[in-house]
């Protein structure tokens, strides 16, 4: 007679071969979701299915919290886990250790559904796209502190504009990820000198983009204040970071050389700017040399030193009523004139401005103020005594109605005292001179000036 | 008005803002029609806009931080890659 067994006796052989049996354990299986409930214990139970077969599903909480997206019936599913035996029950079941979307590359229908659900909201779109900041104080890097993005990151800014690099370290895939990633942007975001931010992944699997492809993690980079980079690097295929970033670079290199410029590039440009300030000054500078040449060539000092030499011998010479004043007058600006015009020195100082619009000149090279800002006040006094110069112009005293008398000998007179009826002179004038004979000689004193 | 505050502040101005401003004195002496001590104003405001950028790319130091968050908030502190 057969050995008779319990139904007991018979689940726990049935246990002992499904729990000893290799192939049905550790399985990838790919299926479809035919229905799925979450009971509040935070356990799904499912219907997995292709088409033909049905099997029962548990997925536990403590699994089904990696869960990087939202399972529905209909959608294809790759699952791993394996066979479950309820001995109690007698029933068998495949437990679900982790459950990703199946489909074509990214193209998984869960990432298709977030991917329309955030294209409808907007969050692509070309027109939230901020401008990066082209010299920004901080860099804020969100990544592993341990792969090559850092360190591509650091040796590429170190050779370019000196901004601070401020790391985040963060999980970049695995369970976890995304909330680290999520946190590092917005510890980042708080960080007053962090212009700009760069995202990258960096290390770990070439698949493992999912971390990337979460909703919060999008939805961080969209509602980041600073311009968000997204060096996730997956040229054949973007993440939706990519896609919401503000910018995307295929390499962190590439994202460093975006967030700055090239060092010889910027002092390339200040050179520049410094020279078209230059420039602007200098022609500033001869504009004012040519309003300032017109006096300086009518008052030509040499010319008018001359001038006043010949008159002053005349002067000395003559006398006649009225010339006393015209005379003393002429002798006070003449000393005057002598005066500045031994100051002034014209020569010298012409050659000491020639220098300094020589220094002008060079002044696009190696810029010095101080030389400018005294050539200035140079060029100031210069005018200055110019003008005061054609002022003392004896010809200007003519030019107001004086005119000055002198004797046969050519010296100027001053006093009526050794004029007498008959005594000849001549009178010069502004346009000319004439010959004249004393008829009358009245002495009524001195009259100071 | 407006002078006197980027007087006082151009030491405090970021390398971004200090070219601005030096761009907007190169329009501004480019576009002529000021004295020579405008000109000059302008130019010595320049050259101290160019010296502080100048400033900015020698001198500042490239900081590399981590954000570390501890009891007492966030702090940051020397970061150094493994090579």
């Amino acid at each position: 007679m057969p050995e008779l067994m319990t139904v007991t006796q018979f689940n726990d052989k049935v246990l002992a071969v499904i729990s000893s049996s290799r192939e049905i354990r550790n399985v990838t299986m790919v299926a479809e979701i035919s229905s799925i409930t979450r009971a509040t214990s935070g356990h799904y139970y499912l219907d997995l299915k292709d088409s033909q077969s049905n099997i029962r599903c548990t997925f536990f909480r403590y699994a089904a919290s990696k869960l990087i997206f939202d399972p529905k019936p209909g959608m294809k599913v790759l699952v791993f886990g394996g066979a479950s035996f309820y001995p109690k029950g007698g029933s068998l079941s495949f437990n679900i250790e982790w459950m990703k979307p199946y489909g074509k590359g990214e193209a998984s229908a869960a990432l298709e559904e977030l991917t329309a659900r955030l294209l409808k909201e907007g969050l692509f779109d070309a027109e939230r796209k901020r401008a990066l900041p082209v010299y920004p104080r901080a860099i804020g890097v969100v990544t592993s502190p341990s792969g090559a993005v850092i360190k591509d990151i650091i040796d590429t800014v170190a050779k370019r504009f000196p901004s601070g690099i401020i790391l985040a370290a963060a999980k970049v895939q695995g369970e976890g990820a995304p909330e680290s990633l999520v946190a590092g942007i917005e510890l980042l975001n708080s960080q007053e000198d962090v212009d700009v931010i760069i995202v990258g992944r960096g290390g770990g699997s070439a698949e493992d983009l999912s971390a990337f492809n979460s909703e919060t993690v999008v939805r961080a980079i969209a509602s980041s204040k600073v311009p968000v980079v997204s060096a996730v690097g997956h040229a054949t295929d973007k993440s939706l970071s990519d896609r919401v970033a503000d910018a995307y670079a295929e390499t962190p290199t590439m994202a460093a050389v975006m967030c700055t410029r090239d060092i010889d590039d910027i002092r390339r440009g200040l050179s520049f700017m410094t020279g078209k300030i230059a420039r602007s000054l200098t022609s500033i500078v001869k504009d004012m040399r040519s309003r300032f040449a017109y006096p300086n060539a009518r008052l030509d000092p040499r010319n008018a030193a001359v001038t006043l030499e010949r008159y002053g011998a005349k002067l000395d010479l003559l006398s006649e009523r009225g010339a006393s004043s015209v005379s003393g007058r002429l002798r006070f600006m003449s000393s005057r004139y002598e005066v500045l015009n031994a100051k002034l020195d014209p020569k010298r100082a012409a050659e000491k401005v020639e220098g300094y619009w020589v220094a002008l000149d060079s002044v696009s090279e190696e810029m010095d103020d101080s030389v400018v800002r005294r050539l200035a006040d140079n060029s100031r006094e210069l005018e200055h005594r110019s003008q005061m110069l054609a002022g003392l112009d004896p010809w200007r005293v003519l030019d107001r109605g004086y005119s000055f008398v002198t004797d046969e000998a050519g010296r100027t007179v001053t006093s009526v005292s050794g004029l007498r009826a008959g005594s000849k002179m001549t009178v010069t004038m502004r346009d000319g001179f004439v010959k004249a004979e004393v008829e009358e000689v009245t002495e009524h004193g001195r009259r100071e000036e | 008005m407006e002078e006197e505050r980027n007087e006082k502040n151009i030491e405090d101005m970021t390398f971004e803002e200090s070219l601005r401003a030096l761009e907007e004195l190169v329009e501004e002496l480019e576009a002529g029609g000021l004295d020579l001590d405008e000109s000059l104003e302008i130019y010595e405001k320049a050259i101290k806009l160019r010296d502080h950028c100048r400033k900015i790319l020698e001198e500042s130091e490239r900081k590399v931080q981590r954000l570390m968050e501890s009891a007492s908030g966030t702090e940051r502190v020397d970061f150094t890659p493994d090579r």
